[in-house]
């Protein structure tokens, strides 16, 4: 999946889009873990999908 | 599999849709990375030691994608030429040289210190691509500031978690 993303937008944005990981491992653990979400995840999480967009959306 | 595989395939080459398997090959990946670094910790803290965890976890990661992708994997390793085996060569011994570091940090240190420092990894690869794919791939200024928002963000997520 990685090399495939890398292939088709690029080894930058490939990189933006993938180091959102721990986006989904805090998710994971939030859902496996019954940990809460807090301001900062919260704000962070805001940043994480404005990047993306930034990244997906064209000008 | 194999017919989804095929299909992912197809679709890839259509130039209108290949930017948007792009993306949503990108998202899975983060998906499942996320999913690793959950396991990853629970495994190179209560199960074995982090060298161990890393080098079985590429040893079955070899051994299913080989299974996945086997007859393609063969017919293109036969076409390929000795630059791209030495390139290969080189990602591959970076990966596994990453991902026993990562399992060495994540046993000796809370998530919460090693995510944001692996976070800053999507700034090395785009000032990586600026100095060797120059001719490759475009950096924009768009890209550049999306990094610097993921970055900030994962920090804060790691922090706050």
């Amino acid at each position: 999946m990685n090399f495939t993303s890398i292939r088709l937008i690029g080894a930058s944005k490939s990189a933006v889009i993938i180091s959102t990981s721990p986006l989904f491992a805090g998710a994971i653990a939030i859902m496996f873990s019954n940990e809460s979400i807090n301001v900062l995840v919260a704000i962070g999480t805001f940043f994480i999908i404005a990047g993306i967009m930034l990244v997906v959306t064209k000008r | 599999m194999n017919y989804s595989v095929k299909i992912i395939g197809d679709v890839a080459r259509s130039p209108r849709l290949r930017p948007y398997i792009g993306y949503v090959c990108g998202i899975a990946a983060a998906a499942i990375y996320g999913g690793m670094a959950v396991l990853g910790k629970k495994i190179a803290t209560d199960f074995s030691s982090p060298l161990v965890a890393s080098s079985f976890s590429l040893f079955f990661g070899l051994i299913i994608t080989g299974l996945l992708f086997g007859q393609g994997i063969v017919r293109e390793a036969t076409s390929l030429p000795k630059v791209g085996w030495v390139s290969i060569l080189g990602a591959g011994t970076a990966s596994a040289f990453g991902v026993s570091c990562w399992y060495l940090a994540l046993a000796s240190a809370p998530v919460v210190v090693v995510a944001p420092v692996v976070a800053v990894y999507p700034l090395v690869t785009i000032s990586l691509a600026i100095i060797f794919l120059k001719d490759l791939e475009e950096v924009t200024r768009r890209t550049f500031v999306a990094a610097g928002l993921v970055v900030l963000g994962v920090i804060l997520v790691g922090i706050g978690s």
